[in-house]
């Protein structure tokens, strides 16, 4: 049996916490700032570990999905071979053996296609497929960017708390809400 | 996947330079970074060396004799090595004793990549108007501290009270409304008279001023924060060309040349904590000419917003964004143009995702400063600002919520997949 990696990430807080960093002189205010990161880190780390491979599989599949939807605003905009290895990513998140280096190489080879797409639809004449476009990026980027805050929210920064998700919540179910941060825009 | 930016060859460096035209000096500082980009951060950071190049720095600039004193590492900022030491000197024939100057040095790479010269320069230009760190050397070559490096005099002041939180590099700093009444007239009185200052007759030769009714300002600007996007970026955001696109469409003419921050907002200016008066505007690193409302746009972002006692968000943690905005008005005696105050709201998004996802997450990646592990935690900050620019997208596509529609078919996906 290994030790979890649970156990030891505790134990590296509780050492940085109670051992490491009230031994930093105090005088050194960039030793200490970096003790807080450090430890924070560790514990977002703790919260992450869990669901690092299902996140990166959920990002696969929907960016195949958006490249998919590219389609839906001209058939002709996506090549057979980027339709093709959006096709072939659908199938990495479910193969067990898959390794989370291999879904986040798939995953930087979509995002590219998808930005070298958005590109060649911005320079299109017709606005209204440059609307289109941009209205399938933003509603991906909604629930994109759920999953994104959700990941890192133990970071302290994110300021829109009506639409923050517990982190489960928001790599399972989808959401059926709207954002509520007009005071902030 | 091989990612062609971890060593970029001569070839890609041109085509960057000729696709992104933008200042010359924001131009030989990029293109020296990618130059460098294979270069590890060197064991040079010790403080024998970092000592031995400081004294070479000054003998440079005086001929009387100097002696430098607890030479120590200071904390603060995530961009620049900085350190604080005490100088016997003469200056102009006074004699001064135990003067507490501030080092900065530049890391090889960081959230931020600019030349020494430009804050130099725009140093002296605003220091007999807004209180700034004294500038007195710079080394825009890194000829004597092997990079980059500027000398300024030290100022004494606090970012927050003294019972004060924050996050890193000032971000969540919160003032009681003690604070905030005497600290919010000042933070717009020098923001107003930043804008408006007469600068005939500095020496500004490292900037490329642009001209009014014309779009060069706009122009460089989002080409700077693009390359810099396209140089760093360690994978593509769809939003981020969304966002590119929305503005090189909608950018408009300057209409009047303002002297612009460029990170104008709470933990980046010091003030006295018994006095409450600020005491030194910091960070001009940044700083460019252009149009005023990108330092309003910029210090009223939801993300440098903090509640007041009633929860209610205050931009830069001093005001409401309306009497902020009305505030400056007054101050400055330039009317804000409200749709050039939107547009830059999604121009400050933009840039500020650039340095902290692009930049910030680059430098960390490739242990190149001696930040990293604050890059790496600051890179976190994206998220939100990245949420609030795509709202900020969603009103001017006038696109409507439909929140969820995209994970339905994901699921849908998933679940039939083979």
């Amino acid at each position: 049996m290994q030790p979890s990696i649970d156990l030891r990430l505790r134990a590296m807080i509780k050492s940085m916490k109670e051992t490491i960093t009230p031994a930093i002189d105090p005088s050194n205010q960039t030793a200490l700032e970096q003790a807080k990161v450090v430890a924070g880190s560790l514990d977002l780390i703790r919260q992450q570990i869990d669901y690092v491979h299902w996140f990166e599989a959920i990002d696969v599949l929907a960016h195949a999905a958006l490249i998919e939807a590219f389609t839906e605003v001209d058939a002709n905009s996506v090549s057979a071979e980027i339709l093709a290895d959006a096709a072939a990513a659908k199938t990495l998140p479910v193969r067990w053996q898959c390794s989370l280096a291999a879904l986040r190489d798939v995953n930087n080879g979509l995002r590219e296609a998808i930005a070298e797409l958005t590109a060649d639809f911005a320079a299109r004449e017709d606005a209204d497929v440059r609307l289109r476009v941009a209205e399938i990026i933003i509603r991906h980027e909604e629930d994109q960017l759920r999953r994104e805050r959700a990941f890192v929210a133990a970071t302290g920064f994110d300021v829109f708390p009506d639409s923050l998700l517990p982190l489960e919540d928001a790599l399972d179910k989808p959401r059926q809400f709207s954002v509520q941060a007009e005071q902030y825009n | 996947m091989i990612d062609i930016r971890n060593s970029p060859p001569a070839d890609w460096i041109a085509s960057i330079r000729a696709r992104f035209p933008t200042e010359r000096t924001v131009d030989s500082a990029l293109t020296r970074k990618l130059e460098q980009r294979t270069c590890q951060s060197e064991d040079w950071t010790r403080e024998r060396d970092i000592a031995t190049g400081l004294r070479d720095l000054i003998s440079r600039h005086t001929q009387d004799p100097f002696t430098i004193r607890g030479l120590r590492p200071l904390s603060g900022g995530a961009s620049k090595e900085q350190y604080v030491f005490e100088l016997d000197w003469t200056y102009h024939g006074e004699r001064r004793t135990g003067e507490r100057m501030v080092l900065g040095r530049d890391p090889v790479e960081s959230i931020v990549i600019t030349e020494r010269t430009r804050e130099f320069q725009l140093l002296n230009a605003v220091k007999s108007d807004v209180p700034v760190p004294p500038p007195y050397w710079e080394d825009s070559a890194g000829a004597h501290l092997g990079r980059p490096s500027i000398v300024c005099g030290f100022v004494e002041g606090v970012q927050k009270p003294p019972t004060g939180t924050s996050n890193v590099t000032g971000i969540g700093v919160q003032f009681d409304a003690e604070h905030r009444a005497a600290l919010g007239p000042q933070f717009i009185d020098y923001l107003a008279r930043i804008h408006t200052l007469d600068v005939q007759g500095a020496d500004l030769s490292s900037f490329d001023i642009p001209s009014a009714g014309t779009t060069e300002d706009i122009d460089r600007q989002i080409n700077w924060w693009a390359r810099v996007w396209e140089e760093d970026r360690l994978e593509a955001v769809p939003l981020m060309n969304l966002a590119e696109q929305w503005l090189r469409r909608n950018r408009k003419p300057l209409d009047f040349v303002s002297l612009v921050h460029g990170d104008y907002r709470t933990g980046n200016f010091l003030f006295d904590p018994v006095s409450k008066r600020i005491t030194t505007i910091l960070d001009w690193e940044l700083g460019f000419f252009g149009d005023r409302h990108f330092d309003l746009a910029w210090a009223t972002m939801p993300l440098f917003c903090t509640p007041d006692e009633s929860g209610a968000p205050l931009c830069s943690s001093l005001y409401a964004r309306d009497d902020f905005l009305r505030n400056y008005e007054r101050a400055s005696g330039i009317p804000i143009d409200e749709e050039r105050f939107e547009y830059y709201r999604i121009f400050a998004h933009w840039r500020a995702i650039t340095m902290t996802l692009g930049a910030g997450l680059r430098a960390a990646d490739g242990s190149k400063t001696h930040q990293d592990v604050v890059l790496a935690w600051f890179g976190s900050i994206s998220y939100p600002f990245l949420e609030s620019l795509r709202q900020l997208l969603e009103n001017v596509h006038c696109v409507s919520s439909v929140s969820g529609q995209f994970e339905d078919k994901l699921v849908k996906d998933w679940v039939s997949a083979p």
